[in-house]
């Protein structure tokens, strides 16, 4: 059985460009085989350009608006910011980022404005802006509370002046703890980064067990106990979390440089700290 | 790897603590214990000084290396061709948006079309 024509026509023009296209048609096959390429057949593809397959196959390509498509080039993200001087502590380096393209004082800083009014059931999670001033929840936001199972959100989002919002897709961050969170001022935490592309991908999801599985693999990568407890980090590794929170030293500088950092931060004309806006986190290996 | 900016220096300083403690800090940890010797980057040489003046222009030298470093990736950064976003609300003039690129996926809102908050992750990052 010969080659279909398509595939004669590449081998020519890579090995054969002198045969003429003619002499193909009598070396090519025949018979056309008509192959059913039916959705059941492919492999489900959830990325984007899936999506956009799926839709125009299944001729429901009005599934296509939620997705709100756009590409949008050269994006830049640093618009109106300046980048600092780097910092190093091990295997973090931290690029601080000054000014910005918005006007202060236009959202309550969350700390402040945000409280976990309660979790409604596992998996919900009710947060309330106190402030006059609209806030933005962080991504990931979660909290930890004793004798209840912690929470954290797989969105970021825009709350108004004294809005309270329930979030349907949280998910448990404590398998195997009981009771539901009570209204807290506690400090939220931030999911750890590698668990954050697996939570914002699971968005819109309602299984409170949606996260438990990366958790446990996280954990088992800090050689913790293997299940799907983040608090196994915060009672492990406390100390060291504090640490990087709270190093002072110029963490630039190798170990005999102290000595010279006096003398060096003398020169720096802004030594002091300048406002942050922002920091650009990069884990050197 | 991330991305993190705040509307203002207020926001940040709410956010800066928990962001450090719980979500970054744990990256200096997993190399430590994989037993990963830090990344020396470059340090500062103070073989052979012999007077102030040395040591200043060896500093200035590092520091302009060091910059210039920052820079190239803050150039990077600057042209990011973002593949993805999707509304995910909007109030009045600020926009919720989750976005994708090549490497990171986070969320950020656009105040009249300007990132006032970012949040992205580097994908698969362990």
């Amino acid at each position: 059985m010969g080659l279909p024509l398509k595939v004669l026509r590449g081998i020519r023009a890579t090995f054969h460009p002198d045969t003429s296209i003619r002499s193909l048609r009598y070396l090519a096959r025949r018979d056309k085989i008509k192959r059913d390429v039916t959705e059941e057949l492919e492999t489900v593809d959830e990325s984007l350009v899936g999506q956009i397959r799926h839709a125009y196959r299944t001729n429901h390509t009005a599934q296509l608006a939620p997705l709100n498509l756009a590409i949008v080039a050269n994006a830049d993200l640093l618009l109106e910011r300046e980048c600092g001087t780097a910092v190093r502590w091990e295997h973090l380096e931290m690029i601080p980022l000054f000014k910005g393209p918005g006007i202060p004082g236009q959202f309550a800083p969350p700390e402040n404005a945000l409280r976990l009014a309660k979790v409604t059931d596992y998996g919900e999670m009710v947060l309330e802006n106190r402030h006059k001033l609209p806030t933005i929840v962080p991504l990931h936001l979660g909290y930890f509370q004793n004798a209840a199972q912690n929470h954290a959100m797989c969105v970021s989002a825009i709350l108004e002046p004294k809005e309270s919002r329930e979030f349907k897709d949280a998910c448990c961050i404590q398998e195997a703890q009981g009771g539901y969170i009570h209204g807290a001022d506690e400090r939220f935490i931030i999911l750890p980064q590698p668990l954050r592309d697996k939570a914002l991908a699971l968005r819109g999801v309602k299984d409170y067990a949606k996260l438990w599985d990366d958790i446990s693999r996280f954990n088992h990568q800090l050689g913790l106990k293997q299940r799907g407890h983040l608090d196994e980090l915060k009672r492990a590794y406390q100390p060291a979390l504090l640490e990087t929170v709270y190093h002072r030293v110029n963490p630039t500088l190798s170990k005999q440089e102290p000595y010279f950092c006096a003398t060096i931060r003398s020169w720096e004309s802004n030594w002091h700290p300048i406002p942050h806006f922002g920091q650009i986190y990069i884990r050197r290996c | 790897m991330g991305i993190e900016l705040a509307p203002d220096p207020a926001f940040w300083a709410d956010l800066h603590t928990p962001l450090l403690m719980y979500c970054y800090a744990p990256l200096r940890l997993l190399n430590h214990v994989k037993g990963t010797s830090p990344w020396s980057g470059e340090s500062l040489s103070i073989a052979h000084l012999e007077h102030l003046d040395d040591l200043q222009s060896r500093w200035l030298t590092l520091k302009d290396h060091r910059q210039n470093r920052v820079n190239q990736f803050r150039d990077e950064l600057r042209t990011l061709p973002i593949i993805y976003k999707q509304i995910e609300e909007q109030q009045a003039q600020n926009t919720l948006l989750t976005i994708e690129t090549k490497e990171f996926t986070g969320q950020m809102v656009l105040q009249k079309d300007k990132p006032v908050y970012v949040s992205l992750s580097r994908k698969n990052d362990v």
